[in-house]
């Protein structure tokens, strides 16, 4: 099957400036050369710390922000080399949910307005045409019709979420990226708008991009799954192979930090020391080597590629053969 | 094992434009000497307002009713000032966002020395070594350097542990931590709940820990109270609760959680949301959620009723009916 989206060697330095004349000193380096690769019909998650550059990452793609560096391929054109015009074309196949569904929707406008603008701005359908396709939207997402002449304060949290994501279904895109979708909503509110992303996948043949911290979310709802460390992935896998197996050190500890909801079960935790290092002075060799408890000299001088270790799992670490025979 | 805190019959109310506004309404729990309590439900079910009530840190508009009795005390009855002996003193309390709640203008060093000077009588060099004890205690490295540096040089991880260096500083014999690892990530959050796992355990200080994270409690409470809608719907020790859940809202808050190590097709939800508290259901708070409503729900409250070991505000435990 030929990929949706193929992203090789992304980069995103964002510069930072010092002294009067704003002199350039160095680089946050947000994503540090990324390959991802997105069949049609697939969720893939990206899942990772705060700072570790997985929302930048979907941003980049979306050239919300400019990449720095790197190939973005969508159906077999780079969009990092798009013009302007020929990107806004483009971004009626790539859409986008946010986090934030309060700060996400402008308070000013009702829901129909803010539904009907991006098939005005891409100038589809008739009038007519284009609020049939919101109601239907509307309805698909789990609200009514009425609720089309209300403003956004009007909804919970989980409504407006909903609303986001109608307004990321109207134009029919290829893609969704969506960016911690459900984090910012209570846990039985969460649970609702999961199973609508999964009754959508199945609905529209959606190809998600679902970019998230927690876990069990992204095992909930993803086919395959990417680990940022610092700008990088780490390790990439099937779901299933990712969880039952993980063979970065770092996934390892992420699986294990994760408190289960069971008074019973045994606590074999992996308690990583220190603090998530700063992107704008990453460590030498493997970014992760200072947490690490397999670190040895060789992970301080080389960085570690992306290698193979079964069928579609990729790990970058010198030591994941010895990882794995802990799993 | 004797009661520390005994909160009974709590109500506290908002004034608005509308009039008053209960958001807990009749909360009734216990804690226990060297005990960890958890305090579950989602966003406005009234558990961090439960605790500000209990610090008497409620907002101008807020007042509350009921018992708090700590060691006997009424803490509702105490003046301003009996309070401040006990605030930060005997109770202390961690809070979710260690960037809003430490001063960003003093050192750490400062900060909590400060609880120490107001609350014991030392000398400022034993309130610094006092501080600096604390900064080593909570597992920081270079205690001595922290000491004089800004909470804004401090990662969220370490703020945190700050924050629980500042609540310990004078042996308290409650800690109020109110969702203290929702705003980390999941590793530094391993990192703050085996560090207060280990305080409770050297000091055997009780704690009321307030979360939604299902996880957190499972792994970190003795007992645990379910709130909906500002009361208590179920109260149970830990391994009752997760075994055994009565209550359809924890049974459906419980499915509604995404799990590491099992595979679902589709989760269980709750349809609808939480009610707001001025438009609050007549009968059971949770009954148009419910997915076992009976006509009953919809015309009179069920009581927190006690089924052996546990407890449980819902009709289908009810004797003698059905």
């Amino acid at each position: 099957m030929e990929p949706l989206l193929q992203v090789r060697g992304l980069k995103q330095h964002f510069p930072i400036h010092s002294g009067a004349f704003r002199k350039v000193v160095g680089h946050v380096r947000a994503v540090d050369g990324i390959d991802l690769t997105v069949y049609p019909g697939e969720t893939v998650g990206i899942v990772g710390e705060s700072g570790c550059g997985k929302s930048t990452t979907g941003r980049t793609i979306l050239r919300l922000v400019e990449p720095t560096a790197g190939e973005v391929l969508f159906n077999g054109k780079d969009l990092a080399k798009l013009k302007k015009e020929e990107m806004r074309q483009m971004r009626k196949d790539i859409q986008m949910v946010f986090q934030d569904p309060y700060a996400s929707l402008n308070p000013r406008k009702t829901i129909k307005q803010i539904l009907l603008e991006s098939l005005e701005v891409h100038g589809i359908g008739t009038s007519k045409e284009r609020l049939k396709t919101i109601e239907e939207i509307i309805e698909v997402v789990g609200l009514q019709k009425e609720h089309l002449d209300r403003h956004p304060h009007d909804f919970s949290g989980g409504q407006r979420q909903r609303i986001g994501i109608a307004r990321a279904l109207v134009l029919k895109p290829k893609l969704i990226i969506a960016d911690e979708p459900v984090s910012a909503l209570d846990v039985s509110i969460q649970s609702q708008i999961l199973n609508l992303l999964k009754d959508l996948k199945k609905e529209f043949d959606l190809t998600l991009l679902f970019i998230s911290h927690d876990l069990s979310v992204v095992k909930h709802l993803c086919d395959r799954v990417a680990v940022m460390y610092l700008g990088r992935i780490v390790e990439i896998a099937d779901k299933r192979k990712l969880f039952e197996n993980p063979s970065h050190p770092y996934t390892q500890a992420l699986l294990s930090a994760v408190p289960k909801a069971n008074p019973k079960a045994k606590r074999e935790r992996i308690i990583l020391t220190g603090d998530l290092p700063s992107p704008a002075n990453p460590p030498s060799g493997c970014t992760f080597h200072p947490r690490c408890r397999y670190a040895t000299e060789a992970c301080k001088t080389t960085a570690p590629q992306l290698q193979e270790v079964g069928e579609g799992h990729m790990v970058s670490c010198h030591h994941y053969k010895e990882v794995l025979s802990t799993v | 094992m004797s009661a520390i805190l005994e909160v009974k019959q709590l109500r506290t109310r908002f004034k608005n434009d509308r009039g008053k506004v209960a958001v807990v309404d009749g909360v009734d729990f216990s804690i226990r000497q060297g005990e960890t309590l958890g305090v579950v439900g989602e966003s406005g079910c009234g558990k961090s307002v439960t605790s500000l009530s209990i610090m008497r840190l409620l907002p101008q508009n807020g007042s509350s009713e009921g018992h708090i009795l700590f060691e006997g005390k009424d803490l509702l009855a105490l003046s301003e000032k009996q309070m401040q002996s006990v605030r930060g003193n005997e109770i202390a309390m961690i809070f979710q966002e260690p960037m809003t709640s430490l001063n960003p203008l003093h050192t750490v060093g400062k900060q909590i020395e400060e609880a120490v000077l107001l609350h014991r009588s030392v000398s400022k060099e034993d309130a610094k070594k006092r501080a600096i004890e604390m900064l080593k205690a909570v597992g920081m490295p270079r205690p001595e350097e922290i000491y004089g540096e800004f909470p804004h040089q401090l990662s969220g991880g370490m703020r945190q542990r700050v924050m629980i260096a500042m609540a310990m500083a004078c042996d308290p014999k409650l800690i109020i931590a109110d969702e203290p690892t929702t705003a980390l990530d999941v590793t530094i959050q391993a990192q703050i709940l085996e560090l207060m796992q280990e305080v409770k355990e050297r000091t055997g200080t009780s704690i009321m820990l307030i979360t939604h994270d299902l996880g957190v409690v499972a792994e970190m409470c003795d007992r645990v109270i379910v709130m909906y809608a500002g009361q208590v719907v179920e109260e149970a020790d830990v391994e009752t609760l997760f075994e055994d859940p009565k209550h359809p809202y924890t049974i459906g808050l419980m499915n509604s959680i995404p799990e590491l190590d099992e595979e679902l097709e589709y989760l269980e939800t709750i349809p609808g949301s939480v009610p707001l508290a001025h438009q609050m259901p007549s009968g059971c708070r949770f009954a148009p959620r419910c997915s076992k409503v009976m006509p009953i729900c919809h015309e009179q409250a069920p009581e927190l009723m006690e089924l052996g070991a546990q407890k449980c505000r819902c009709w289908l435990y009810a004797k003698g009916e059905e």
